[in-house]
């Protein structure tokens, strides 16, 4: 029986359920304590030992029927790993990992300027001229681009000085730290009342930029390259990435002083570059290869695109959602809100509306400004 | 086996005591709850809101005849919230009534750190509860903590003991039953998940639903309950905000039955809209939807069709 367990813990990891070693063990006291004869106690038993996340539970009830519903013989002479492998590319059940491995079949999607992308340019220089003076983004001077630094400091300093819900202590402050101050008062023999304070702790966030090079964004990408390096100055712990139709991760290219030759590796690095978006399997990527390292309840990730998605809405939005469950917050930032006559229609975006903490324009510096000013009351 | 641990002498036993306090339970969840106790293992739950996770702990404690204790979570939770605190008011008092007594400085000292002056907050108040009765501590909403909490319940859950620094360690005698609830606003670590036993609970299908309708709301009419959980899952499967779980519908059936209404009709759901749809888009959207055109598909087979897709 063990043995048995043993296996089927095997089968479980290879299907990307995390299964460790204690977990075997707690299913190996749990049926103890059960008749294994019932199949719907054995079935709960190893699933409420062995799972603990709701998304684990579709592919933990496919290898449970495949691994306890077969007949031995049939097990034995079940799928091989190629074949199994294979079985997990399918598409319908292409899981986060199996959209990571087949990256040559990606770059199909390279066809450039959808229809909906284009419309999307339109609406941008529609938008410029209508800014009433406000430059775009992708157009600053030697003056601006100061000025533009000077903003982004703001930004970083709204974002990363928040006051947190813990306190530490502190010789003045908001809070009577009554623990503190009986202690010292202790020691003087409560000859004069002396109190001691807290305050709310500072807390340190950690930045992940996620920034959209498709083709309908290729007006700005390169000032927003230039933003994420600006970020970066600030905040050296800062993470960035860029995607289109899958993501590539740029932090290691951010370190060097040679802006122009790190940006060019980007763009060299960076496979549909200027091409069609998939945002939600872009997002995907992050989550199942970053999103264990990179993201925490420090975490803020900022989202550079303007939502036009040719991808699977459904794909973002349940992507989305698990991003911001392990994030503390998501803040999309979209060059297109900038147009007076824009709405957020396209499937993409409203997908991820209802799970973004701010969904703000960032199409010239004035809105940069209110960005930062708007994070900062937060 | 002791005492308190006979109401889950097998699981048959645990499901019927259960269903005699209104908890109806498929077979797999009472296994997992089963198991928790057998173990010793806090019990996770996970699910939508409104599917019965906070009641099943009220429940548990009713049939182990054991004290609930609640320990509800939100950021910043921090330890003079949840384990401890120190009377400072007392202790304030009890200094100038001892200074008044001629009492040594130091005595003093020793006095005001004493049990006496401590305010007990609910998890220390869980492992202190003495033997035989066993605590039932739900710790609820465990998402909306912060990473600094989740460490501490780590070691609060996996050692049950708790050490001051000016008394000593308590220890629990007994450890209590626990049980943690997460909406999954957030993912949780999962050094944490692994000292629990997990069971996503689901929104019931229509059968399961009337049947908790007729325990929750006595005197309420089979007719009644049937139409009332049809429309539920038919609302279930619209395009909302916030879908309207077990307790909504239990609200709502307590609410027509004091409105005396015996069947449900357009106008009734109208008016009565706002027990079960708690955003006004949500309410905006199925009033412009029409309830009088889309009522009959909701009673209807269709229905029974959209449970069974469920």
């Amino acid at each position: 029986m063990l043995q048995h367990l043993v296996t089927f813990g095997h089968r479980l990891r290879e299907g990307g359920v995390a299964v460790n070693p204690a977990r075997i063990a707690n299913l190996c006291r749990a049926i103890d304590h059960i008749d294994i004869g019932i199949q719907e106690d054995f079935h709960a038993a190893t699933r409420a030992t062995l799972v603990s996340n709701s998304e684990d539970l579709a592919p933990f009830e496919r290898i449970f029927a495949e691994y306890w519903l077969t007949s031995p013989e049939q097990r034995q002479a079940g799928p091989t790993p190629e074949h199994r492998r294979g079985q997990e590319a399918a598409p319908d059940e292409r899981d986060t990992r199996g959209a990571g491995r087949d990256l040559v079949l990606l770059t199909d999607a390279d066809e450039c300027s959808e229809p909906s992308e284009a419309e999307a340019m339109d609406a941008i220089s529609y938008s410029h001229h209508q800014a009433l003076g406000k430059k775009d983004l992708g157009s600053l001077d030697e003056e601006e681009v100061v000025e533009a630094r000077r903003l982004i400091q703001d930004l970083v300093k709204a974002l990363m000085n928040r006051p947190g819900r813990r306190h530490r202590a502190a010789q003045r402050g908001n809070f009577i730290d009554f623990r503190r101050s009986f202690r010292h008062n202790l020691s003087q023999g409560f000859e004069a009342l002396e109190l001691r304070y807290r305050r709310p702790r500072i807390k340190k966030l950690k930045l992940i930029v996620l920034c959209d090079v498709s083709g309908s964004m290729a007006r700005y990408s390169g000032f927003l390259l230039d933003f994420i390096y600006a970020l970066r100055h600030e905040l050296p712990s800062t993470e960035a990435a860029v995607f289109s139709t899958h993501l590539t991760p740029i932090t290691s290219y951010l370190r060097t002083r040679d802006i122009a030759r790190s940006l060019q590796q980007v763009a060299d690095q960076a496979t549909g570059w200027g091409g069609g978006t998939d945002i939600g399997r872009s997002l995907a990527e992050f989550n199942s290869r970053y999103g264990q390292s990179m993201l925490s309840s420090r975490a803020v990730v900022v989202i550079l695109s303007d939502g036009w998605d040719r991808g699977d809405a459904r794909a973002m939005r349940t992507e989305i959602a698990q991003l911001r469950r392990r994030a503390h917050q998501i803040i999309w930032l979209n060059p297109l809100l900038g147009g007076k006559d824009y709405q957020p229609l396209c499937r993409g975006i409203r997908a991820a509306l209802p799970h973004l903490d701010h969904f703000l324009p960032a199409h010239n510096l004035a809105s940069l400004a209110d960005v930062a000013a708007l994070l900062r009351t937060a | 086996m002791s005492q308190s641990r006979m109401p889950f002498a097998s699981i048959e036993k645990l499901t019927e005591n259960f269903a005699a306090e209104g908890y109806l339970m498929d077979r797999s969840l009472a296994t997992t709850v089963f198991l928790s106790n057998a173990l010793e293992k806090p019990l996770f739950l996970e699910g939508e809101p409104g599917v019965g996770k906070t009641e099943l702990a009220k429940v548990l404690a009713k049939i182990l005849d054991a004290e609930l204790i609640r320990l509800q979570c939100y950021e910043g939770l921090d330890t003079s919230s949840a384990l401890y605190e120190w009377n400072y008011a007392k202790q304030m008092l009890e200094i100038r009534l001892e200074e008044a007594r001629g009492i040594d400085k130091q005595q003093i000292g020793a006095n005001i750190f004493s049990k006496e002056f401590l305010l007990e907050r609910p998890l220390l108040k869980a492992i202190q509860v003495a033997p035989p009765s066993r605590a039932v501590l739900l710790i609820d909403e465990v998402d909306r903590s912060d990473e600094e909490f989740e460490a501490f319940l780590l070691e609060v859950l996996s050692e049950f003991q708790i050490s001051i620094p000016e008394i000593g360690t308590l220890r629990a005698s007994q450890p209590p039953f626990v049980v943690l609830t997460s909406n999954r606003t957030r993912d949780l670590h999962d050094a944490l998940k692994r000292r629990c036993l997990y069971h996503w609970i689901d929104y019931p299908d229509v059968e399961k639903e009337i049947g908790i309708v007729m325990a929750q709301v006595p005197g309420i009419d089979k007719r009644l309950a049937e139409q009332l959980c049809r429309f539920m899952q038919w609302i279930r499967t619209c395009e909302l905000y916030k879908l309207p779980g077990v307790a909504e519908t239990v609200d709502w059936a307590k609410a027509l039955i004091s409105l005396g209404a015996t069947e449900l009709d357009a106008d009734t759901v109208d008016a009565t809209l706002g027990c079960i749809l708690k955003f006004k888009g949500d309410l905006d959207m199925l009033r412009q939807a029409d309830i009088a055109a889309s009522l009959p598909e909701a009673l209807g087979t269709r229905g029974n069709v959209a449970a069974a897709q469920r």
